[in-house]
């Protein structure tokens, strides 16, 4: 009696540990892979894109030669013969990320010139027209800061996982002034959903 | 309770005291074939490991015998073993009367084992190399088939590694300090005098040493236990020898107390197996015992073996097409002969002195010191800014071609496959040749190295055996050890040219010298260039151990301590690391601890149950302390000790017909360190420029978790047909993600930090490669009462795994620079890219058989054969193979395999073909 009870708790410990703890060949981790909400390379839907100019007569343009692997991307100069003072904002579509309960956003910049740093912005109310009238929040992104040469570099992962459930809107700001102005590149603007 | 068994045992221990002029048991033992009495037969009480030898005449007594059943083995090598049941009654003698013993004419097979163990691959960063060599001399079922009908897969028992096993001569461990591998080479050759040998499975208690988790193989060379007599035999095969010839003679214990053993054997072959693979092996060995009285013996054994074999290469499948399995890439012509550019040399010859000191009836020390000193040479091929001599250079194959156009026709692949295969070998010639039109005159351009490693060891144990009482057995050692290791590059053959520029011509200034120091220096044959270091390392453990026996049970407790210290010092001033390569480095200790128990419950003499458990933590080998060891002395970072946890249970049937066990095993090993070397054009770069850097590659934090079950079936369904089934089902695997640095000299030649954190490598259960994770045979074997036996088996294996390259599982290879996943990446095409290849299953068929004849009635001498057939039917196997770590993103490696042919596609070894074994043995 004794022995049938051991053999048969020895065997059904055996049996237990062996299947809850049983590997799958398609069970295996793999290297970071980010999947995309949205992926904006310019290369479509540069229309889609709010261009609002709230100071001087340059605006944001689609460069279709110089992006990441010569690809197109956003492009914008304050200068024009001079250096001029400009406050141009490129808005995004609203970015729908109502399905999500956590998002990070990564684009690639590239500058060159000295003058002011481009400003990362994201917003839930942006309701079209003057930018300065939404609620806008500054994000912390690595940016070109070498102004020497053009040098496409990646923002690194921001974290907006504050904003999903929702929609929305990334805006890039650029500003010049009469003695300085940047010429600021954008591309492959991003949302990671995982 | 406690105090009634306490009671008892004193009682009892009195009893036995009064009735001691009566033995208890007693017995002769003979030759069943020739009827004469055998000397130094061993009789052991299962229970409490009492031991006694029989005599000149045969005979053997036991004074006293422990109460309540007891289990009465007789050993002998070289004879089946028997076994008696006893119940022994106080004051009686157990007269065991006459006991025949049969020659073990299936002992014959242990001599084919060698071939596949020495045949390690181990040292060509495949990890392939199977357990085989540690079960020579095992009679478990399971254990045979993993020795003789699995170990050509390189099946390793419970999936693991050699250096988490135990391999002892005379208490010496053999494991390497370097790897913590034995080099079985040490004692190639000299089967029958190394015949004399244990292994106990898992964490079982041995005698010897706490041990590790795999087993531990304990081998004698104490010259009064062996069978005296004379024995030459000769052997045929075409594994990776042809030929063996082997004398063996033990004189036996003479009047004055002396005895002695010497044997020695040569194994050649011009061409083994595989194409270009030479092979040549001298062994000696002899051992003298004196005995100067009932508790004193002394015994001093030697051993030297002598290898040398040429090696046969991993080959990547577009080879493999090409040239056929058989291809080995390291060879070429010279003056009408094969010349292989990857030798292994082996000669490390051994001296042990061991004292025997029966200090009671009941207690035994062993106290032991050995000196091991020689080298072990691996040669290759180096060249300054020539071409890469290597025939299967990537830009040899079409696939290179291939994948610079895009695909290729059916007639530009056959021009392209004709190319390569006009010139599939190393051209010793064109090296010689250029040699002679060097851009300086006399300065070779080629020439031939080996990686040398010279050690000195020395090895000292004291081992005590001691009966505490009728139920209560001490087993307890020390052992200390102390290693010289000198590691260089010693130049070999300057293939007709005057000498060879100790510099590394890719680099530039102070970063091209070897040695500042010397800076420039012309490097002659056989003088050391490129790197130079000592490594020293002392190590103490020691170990204790109680087994108890009573009569339901039987139960162990074991505790281990050690302690070990590694420093390396340098002896050139390499220009890379110019203040990190010169003297010594920081010593590195590690202390660690094991604890251990295990309690057999026997159910009835026939039912058994075992459990086995084992924590300990492991000090990391010295190969993986030092993570650049040949140019500086960076200890590894994040070094620490493994975590081993490791348990077994077991129920196990030993009836008369039948004996069977299962056994359920589960182990865990944490914070594993494995350091990879190898030339890569950089890591992350993405040209196919040349191997032009050499890398290291440190993966930490490695953790491993093994289970499985194991089944050995025996049944004898007539006196002379016996079927065999044995299976071991796996999963081996690495439980979780490791880290992983790379040490790139490149990097450090620019001045910069050469550790590169590549962060997390994502290994998480994918598979331990290299090795069978399911197996299972079933035989059938006739003994013919006439002295003749044949067997044949049948095995399935599958579930080898390819080894998957680290640096490909780290976030460098789906991350752009930017930190973006690559343009094509996603979750399903990583995924797919990097799934583990399972090699295909196959199935063996061996047969065995052999016959031995007495010469005379008058004596027990005997003539015999045996011969065995592997892989009857042929089969085309995998045995292991590495990804390569060339294309280490995921758009080159992407782009690399989209033409069908990659230019670094894995390398694979493959397992023998059809083989035999044929051995004929005289004994007089």
């Amino acid at each position: 009696m004794k022995i049938k009870f051991l053999k048969t708790m020895f065997l059904l410990t055996l049996c237990t540990s062996l299947l809850t703890s049983c590997v799958g060949d398609d069970d295996y981790a793999t290297p970071t892979v980010y999947e995309y909400a949205y992926t904006d390379g310019f290369e479509t839907n540069w229309a889609d894109w709010t261009k609002y100019s709230v100071t001087g007569a340059q605006t944001w343009q689609l460069d279709t030669q110089y992006g990441f692997n010569n690809s197109n991307c956003a492009k914008m100069s304050g200068y024009a013969g001079t250096n001029n003072v400009n406050e141009d904002w490129l808005i995004s579509p609203a970015f729908d990320l109502s399905e999500l309960t956590s998002a990070a956003l990564t684009f690639k910049t590239a500058s060159k010139f000295s003058g002011n740093v481009l400003e990362i912005k994201i917003s839930s109310d942006y309701a079209g027209g003057n930018p300065n009238d939404a609620t806008w929040m500054d994000l912390a992104a690595t940016l070109d800061l070498d102004t020497s040469n053009y040098k496409w570099t990646g923002s690194g992962i921001i974290d907006i996982s504050s904003f999903a459930g929702g929609n929305v809107y990334v805006a890039f700001k650029y500003t010049s002034t009469s003695s300085a102005s940047t010429t600021w590149e954008v591309d492959d603007v991003k949302i990671i959903k995982n | 309770m406690k105090k009634l068994v306490l009671s008892t045992l004193l009682v009892l221990q009195a009893v036995l005291v009064f009735a001691q002029q009566n033995p208890a048991l007693k017995g002769k033992v003979i030759d069943a074939k020739s009827q004469k009495p055998l000397q130094n037969v061993a009789a052991i009480i299962q229970s409490t490991n009492q031991t006694v030898v029989t005599d000149f005449s045969g005979n053997f007594v036991f004074q006293t015998v422990p109460p309540g059943h007891q289990v009465l083995v007789i050993r002998f090598t070289g004879f089946n073993q028997q076994t008696f049941a006893l119940e022994p009654s106080t004051g009686e003698t157990v007269d065991l009367g006459t006991i025949l013993l049969e020659e073990d004419i299936t002992s014959e097979q242990q001599l084919s084992l060698i071939t596949i163990t020495e045949n390690d691959l181990g040292d060509d960063n495949s990890g392939s190399e199977s357990t085989a060599g540690l079960l020579q001399a095992t009679r478990d079922t399971y254990q045979q088939a993993a020795a003789f009908n699995w170990g050509q897969a390189r099946f390793r028992i419970r999936g693991l590694d050699n250096e988490y096993g135990t391999t002892m001569i005379n208490g010496i461990v053999m494991n390497k300090l370097y790897d913590g591998r034995p080099q079985w080479g040490n004692w190639g050759g000299l089967n029958d005098a190394t015949r004399n040998q244990e292994f106990t499975m898992g964490s079982k208690p041995s005698d010897y040493t706490f041990g590790g988790i795999l087993g531990t193989q304990t081998i004698n060379t104490r010259a009064s236990f062996y069978r005296p007599g004379s024995r030459i035999s000769m052997s045929g095969t075409n594994t990776n020898y042809n030929w063996r010839v082997m004398a063996t003679h033990a004189s036996g214990m003479n009047k004055q107390g002396w005895a002695f053993v010497v044997s020695a054997s040569r194994r050649w072959a011009e061409e083994g197996y595989f194409d270009g693979t030479d092979y040549g092996a001298n062994s000696l060995f002899a051992s003298v015992e004196k005995k100067f009285n009932d508790k004193h013996s002394l015994n001093l054994t030697a051993i030297y073996a002598q290898n040398s074999r040429g090696k046969n290469s991993p080959n990547t499948q577009e080879v493999t097409d090409l040239m056929g399995v058989k291809y080995n890439s390291y060879w070429g012509w010279q003056d009408g002969k094969k010349r292989n550019s990857r030798d292994k040399d082996l000669e490390e010859p051994m001296v042990m002195l061991s004292h025997y000191w029966k200090l009671s009836e009941k207690t035994n020390l062993n106290t032991n010191v050995a000196f091991q000193t020689g080298t072990i040479g691996n040669s290759r091929l180096d060249y300054q800014l020539g071409n890469n001599p290597d025939p299967t250079y990537y830009r040899n194959l079409p696939s290179y071609y291939s994948n610079l156009n895009g695909g290729l026709t059916q007639d530009e692949f056959n021009n392209y496959a004709s190319i390569f295969r006009s010139r599939p070998q190393i051209d010793w010639n064109a090296m010689y040749i250029a040699n002679q039109n060097s851009a300086f005159a006399g300065r070779s351009v080629y020439a031939l190295y080996e990686d040398r490693t010279d050690d000195n060891l020395l090895n000292a144990n004291s081992i005590i055996n001691s009966n505490l009482s009728d139920n209560i057995v001490l087993n307890a050692g020390v052992n200390f050890r102390k290693l010289r290791s000198h590691n260089h590059q010693n130049l070999l053959d300057l293939l007709g040219g005057q000498y060879f520029l100790d510099i590394d011509p890719f680099f530039t200034g102070n970063a091209s010298q070897s040695d500042l120091n010397n800076p420039n220096r012309q490097v002659r044959e056989n003088e050391s260039y490129g790197y130079n270091y000592l490594l020293h390392a002392t190590t103490f453990d020691g170990f204790t151990q109680f087994k108890f026996s009573y009569d339901k049970a039987d139960f162990y407790l074991a505790q281990s301590f050690s302690r070990s210290e590694y420093q390396r010092e340098g002896i050139y001033r390499n220009g890379i690391y110019v203040d990190n390569s010169y003297g010594k480095s920081k010593s590195v200790t590690f202390e660690n601890f094991g604890f251990k128990g295990g309690l057999t419950y026997k159910i009835t003499g026939k039912h058994l149950l075992d459990f086995n458990g084992v924590y300990m933590t492991k000090a990391p080998n010295l190969r993986n302390s030092f993570s650049n060891a040949r140019l500086n002395n960076t200890i590894t970072p994040d070094l620490r000790s493994e975590t081993v946890l490791s348990a077994d249970g077991s129920y196990i049937i030993r009836a008369p017909k039948f004996k069977a066990r299962f056994t359920g095993f589960f182990s865990s090993i944490k914070d594993a360190t494995e350091i990879a070397f190898f030339y890569g054009e950089g890591i992350g770069g993405d040209d196919g420029g040349d191997e032009d850097t050499f890398v290291s590659e440190i993966v930490t934090g490695v953790n491993k978790q093994n289970m499985g079950v194991e089944v050995g079936l025996e049944y004898q369904i007539t006196s002379t047909i016996k079927a065999t089934a044995a299976a071991s089902y796996g999963q081996y695997i690495y439980s979780d993600n490791a880290n992983l640095k790379t040490n790139d000299d490149n990097v450090a030649a620019t001045g910069n930090n050469p550790l590169t954190d590549f962060g997390t490598v994502y290994l998480k259960n994918y598979r331990l490669p290299g090795m069978p994770q399911t197996a299972a045979t079933f035989g059938l074997e006739y003994r013919d009462p006439n002295f003749w036996w044949i067997g044949a088996n049948v095995n399935y294996l599958e579930g080898t795994y390819l080894d998957v390259s680290n640096i490909l599982r780290t976030d460098n290879f789906s991350l752009d620079s930017s930190g973006d996943t690559y343009n094509g990446a996603t979750p399903e095409t990583v995924k797919d890219i990097l799934k583990q290849e399972k090699f295909d299953n196959f199935t063996l068929v061996n047969l065995t058989g052999g016959k031995s004849w007495r010469i005379s009635k008058a004596n027990r001498n005997t003539v015999g054969f045996f011969a065995s057939v592997n892989n009857v039917f042929d089969v085309t196997y995998k045995t292991g193979g590495f990804e390569q770590s060339r294309k280490a993103t995921f758009p080159d490696l992407q782009a690399d395999q989209a033409n069908g042919t990659p230019s670094f596609g894995p390398k694979y070894f493959y397992g023998y073909g059809r083989t035999y074994f044929v051995n004929f043995y005289i004994n007089f």
